[in-house]
């Protein structure tokens, strides 16, 4: 018989069966005769011929094993799962749901983490991308051959080396023309920066990112639109160029083409728009993801323009401001190109100046193929952390999968006994069991996937906070998807197949009777396994408990002034070229129009909104308490007229700034409670003097009043002493600044009006990040908020399976004991006592799982120290409320089952024994 | 090989076939039907046999199974490997 015939025999499978069938009872009727011929009577015969061919079922079972295909009998295991799960409802949704929850986290937790920290840039062979750095050590500032350090922060080592990415120009130019090992040298100015974009009768905000010509060749890019950056672009004489950022092109322009060749105005250059680049392409660090890059000559004449003629500084060997990145030559090692590079920028570094004993900071090669690292390091830590509570969760899952399956398979002991004894090889019930496991195991991975999505948003969302939105698109890829199946398979068929085929094992040795060893070991591995999943919750709901504590502690902090009905929105005239006289000029301008709209109570401007918008601080010199060589910090906030007013922050002694405070009156300043405690002893310090400035241009101070302390900058951090400039009199000039509007009524408005006030003082500057205070606290709390929600949220699904796992074991536990508690009813234990047994023993198991959980819960907790505020991580309150959470949900879980316990009728339970 | 042997006399049921080896070994060979029927089908689904709905000599209708060409050469193989198996067993046999 060949496939062809095999396939006809499971396509007609009846007739099949049917021939068999005829076979077989000719065979018996022949027997029949051949005994009525050896004299038997008919019925003996009859009844001989059946006994002599034995079971018929096993050998039509036999004969079909032979010829059927292994795919039969799957389909056929297949529809009994199916019928199974069916069957029995609610043991297949919690199995599902346990498994779905689990995977769903997990899932989401690796597709964020694998995008942030595992996927190359989607540029041409990321891996031949080397990134040059220089290290120092010790934290030395190398000043003998770098002043001024643009960019990214330092990141130091294992070996102590502390390293940056920002190198002169020099060193580009020497790479780019001598170096051998590279086919293509690019560069990048290290920082980004916040442009005014002219797009004709309105302007918008945005991000721009200085690059050299050889940028875009260097990655390997295919524009979108139009074209990229060419080395011809990036020369002074050649006409301006820019290239707009995918995002920005289709939400800001409308991704209209016809936007390609127009005319944009950066700050107050023109240039022509000639392409867009990749929807993927962020640039090389994912944090920053400019909208705008134009050629490193548009960029240094606008420094330059800024900075004044005389100044040198992008050509200055002193200022290290580019990110240089080369792309190796096939065939090349890192090592034969790091020496040829560290010649190359050991020569283009200028000499010290004084002294032949400094040594040149250390070069290397760092891998550019995933971006940037700094994104990896901001987030790696709460990642990590969610990863581990989403793995509990999913541990949890597989217990409770491991302790139902169990609880369930031994209550199919005997359908199982049954099979077995009716034909059925070990071999092939075990197939049934997995095929139903792995049923179990797929249904749950779609649910998980499903679930994923949306996790996988929250998180996005919980990463995606504060300033800098994280320009990184998170897709399911296949190797997410084999992950999530295969930690789905791994799973079920760990905790699912493993007792089963325990089961089936006691099984086969013909046990059909309730009350073996092997029964009492099964309950035993399930109360571990439910005493386990205990210990994980008590990890979980503690770091649930400590987030929540967190959270409302942070909720409660007194701000200091009154959010409600403030709305803030920033301008950035400064970009536009205005300064000094025109600059305070355009902003008294721009808040008297505010000031005159209709639901404005008062209006006042700012350097910094008052939360989370950042902060600067320098030193002060107040005579009686420190002296001018050693001054005392403060921080420092640049505020126009109304500020205390229009905030609703109390003065407490003294005056507020006002009109009077003009740039030729007597130097004015207001500080907070904490600085005139601090500084001033406690004492009034109206009318003392303060002496701000540097040493060399000292500019003399009075305080004026005293104000109310308020959290600025960072909610958690504790209020540091303040001091309030006006804007009239301070000699730094502010190139953007925050308004702050006080309202009544509806504002819904008044967006809108606020953009047209401006635009009639002047079009190309544009009113941007409108919000409203509220919404920045809410903002400021939100990655606590979400981190709060998120542990809660993965707390409760630990809980709940716990719950359902304890639920299982006891319930499944009662129902062995019935003939013993019967026995026990019977002579004369009070139902109450019976409950009291169930109860103790369910409680028993709840505290083992806690003892063992808390020295758990005790490390997570140390983890989770830097995410915490006003409390330890050993905060009792938390600590007695997760074991009482868990003892309660526990004591639940125990009292139904203790209940049916109770009720069992003793006659009838020892009538089944 | 007994099965094969018994059909290279002709065509037969699987009873007949039972039968036919129970009396040519005068009842020391005794076939199980539990193993008789899952042995057909192994032979059927090599193409060693081949099988048919006959009338049988009762006038009822059963399945006749005969040797096929690929059946009669496997025969053969089978019976010049136990000729020799056996002819090994019996020099061990007479030598020791």
């Amino acid at each position: 018989m060949n496939w062809r015939q095999r396939l006809e025999a499971l396509l007609h499978r009846g007739r099949f069966h049917r021939e068999m069938e005829e076979e077989i009872a000719f065979h018996i009727e022949a027997t029949e005769r051949e005994l009525i011929a050896s004299g038997l009577t008919a019925e003996e015969a009859h009844r001989q011929a059946r006994v002599r061919f034995g079971s018929r079922e096993a050998t039509h079972e036999r004969v079909h094993k032979v010829s059927a295909l292994p795919l039969e009998s799957c389909l056929h295991d297949l529809r009994f799962g199916l019928r199974m799960m069916r069957k029995n409802p609610v043991f297949s949704i919690v199995v599902v749901l346990s498994l779905a929850l689990g995977i769903g986290a997990n899932v989401a937790i690796f597709t964020v983490m694998k995008t942030v920290m595992l996927d190359a840039l989607p540029v041409r062979e990321p891996g031949r991308l080397l990134m040059l750095q220089s290290g120092v050590k010790d934290g030395v500032f190398p000043e003998k051959f770098m002043h001024d350090y643009e960019g990214s922060t330092w990141v130091e080592d294992k070996s102590g080396l502390r390293f940056g990415g920002s190198m002169p120009r020099a060193v580009y130019d020497a790479v780019r023309k001598q170096s051998t090992a590279f086919e293509n040298t690019f560069a990048f100015a290290s920082n980004e920066e916040n442009v005014n974009v002219g797009l004709g009768k309105r302007a918008e905000s945005g991000k721009l990112q200085g690059v050299s010509g050889t940028y875009f060749d260097g990655l390997g890019l295919v524009p979108y639109e139009g074209r990229l950056i060419r080395p011809s672009d990036d020369d002074a004489a050649a006409p301006a160029v820019a290239v707009v950022g995918y995002k920005f092109f289709m939400n800001q322009l409308n991704g209209d083409p016809a936007a390609i060749g127009r005319m944009v105005t950066i700050n107050d250059t023109p240039a022509q728009l000639v392409g867009v680049a990749p929807p993927d392409f962020f640039g090389l660090d994912p944090t920053v993801a400019p909208d705008f890059w134009i050629p490193l000559s548009i960029y240094a004449a606008q420094w330059q323009r800024n900075a004044g003629p005389n100044d040198d500084t992008l050509d200055n060997s002193f200022v290290w401001w580019l990110t240089v990145v080369g792309r190796l030559k096939p065939g090349i090692t890192a090592q034969q190109a790091l020496a040829e590079t560290s010649v190359l920028f050991g020569h283009a570094v200028q000499a010290p100046q004084d002294g032949k004993d400094a040594t040149i900071p250390l070069l290397r090669l760092a891998d550019a193929s995933h971006g940037l690292a700094f994104l990896r390091q901001r987030y790696s830590s709460s990642l990590w952390l969610l990863a581990g509570t989403a793995l509990a969760v999913l541990l949890i899952a597989c217990a409770n999968v491991a302790t139902l399956t169990l609880a369930r398979g031994t209550a199919r002991r005997g359908e199982l006994a049954t099979r077995i004894g009716l034909g059925a090889t070990r071999g092939r019930v075990v197939q049934q069991l997995t095929i139903e496991c792995i049923l179990l195991s797929v249904a749950g991975c779609c649910l998980g996937l499903l679930i994923s999505q949306w996790m996988t948003a929250v998180l996005l969302q919980l990463l995606n906070n504060r300033a800098s939105p994280l320009g990184i698109a998170v897709r399911v890829s296949p190797p997410v998807l084999l992950f999530a199946l295969a930690v789905s398979l791994i799973c079920s068929l760990l905790c699912g197949l493993a007792p089963a085929v325990g089961i089936t094992r006691s099984a086969v040795s013909g046990i059909v009777k309730q009350t073996s060893a092997a029964v009492r070991g099964s309950f035993r591995t399930g109360r571990a396994l439910v005493a386990i999943q205990v210990a994980l919750c008590v990890t979980l709901v503690m770091a649930a408990g400590l987030m929540l504590r967190t959270l409302h502690k942070l909720q409660s902090i007194r701000l200091g002034f009154r959010p409600q009905n403030v709305v803030a929105f920033t301008v950035r005239p400064g970009l536009n070229g205005y300064a000094n006289e025109k600059l305070l000029r355009y902003y008294d301008n721009l808040l008297e129009q505010v000031s005159r709209l209709a639901g404005v109570r008062s209006a006042t401007f700012a350097q910094f909104g008052p939360v989370g918008e950042g902060s600067s601080s320098s030193l002060v010199y107040i005579p009686g308490f420190n002296t001018s060589e050693k001054r005392s910090e403060y921080s420092r906030h640049i505020v126009g007229n109304r500020y205390f007013e229009t905030l609703g922050i109390p003065i407490v002694m003294g005056r507020a700034l006002g009109e009077r405070d003009t740039p030729t009156s007597k130097g004015a300043i207001v500080v907070n409670e904490t600085l005139a405690k601090k500084y001033f002893a406690g004492q009034n310090p109206v009318g003392r003097q303060a002496i701000l400035g540097t040493r060399e241009k000292p500019r003399i101070c009075e305080v004026v009043g005293v104000a109310q302390d308020v959290r600025y900058a960072e909610i958690r951090d504790e209020v540091p002493p303040t001091v309030y400039i006006p804007i009239s009199q301070t000699p730094y000039p502010l190139d953007e600044v925050s308004f702050l509007v006080s309202t009544v009524g509806d504002t819904r408005a008044l967006p809108n009006m606020v953009r047209a006030a401006a635009l009639e003082i002047d079009p190309s500057v544009p009113v941007v990040n409108f919000r409203s205070e509220k919404a920045v606290i809410d903002q400021h709390l939100s990655t606590d908020r979400t981190f709060a929600r998120l542990s809660s949220g993965f707390a409760m699904m630990g809980l709940v399976l716990a719950c359902i796992g304890l639920y299982g074991t006891v319930a499944y536990g009662v129902a062995r004991r019935t003939g013993e508690i019967g026995v026990r009813l019977a002579v004369g234990a009070a139902r109450f006592d019976i409950m009291r047994m169930v109860v103790g023993e369910t409680l028993t198991v709840a505290v083992v799982g806690i003892a063992i959980g808390l020295p758990g819960a005790w490390f997570f907790g140390q983890a989770l120290r830097s995410q915490m505020y006003g409390l330890g991580p050993h905060d009792w309150l938390t600590q007695v409320s997760a074991v009482g959470t868990l003892l309660l949900v526990s004591f639940c879980a125990g009292v139904i089952p203790a209940r049916s316990a109770a009720a069992i009728d003793p006659v009838a339970a020892l009538r089944n024994e | 090989m007994l099965i094969l042997k018994t059909l290279s006399l002709g065509s037969q049921h699987g009873y007949g076939i039972a039968q036919r080896i129970k009396q040519t070994s005068e009842s020391v060979l005794n076939v199980e039907e539990g193993s008789l029927y899952p042995a057909l089908q192994r032979l059927l689904m090599k193409n060693l046999v081949k099988a048919e709905w006959r009338q049988s000599e009762t006038n009822r209708r059963a399945r006749y199974y005969s040797l096929t060409a690929a059946g009669r050469k496997q025969l053969q193989v089978e019976m010049s490997q136990f000729e020799q198996l056996i002819a090994a067993i019996g020099r061990v046999l007479e030598t020791a």
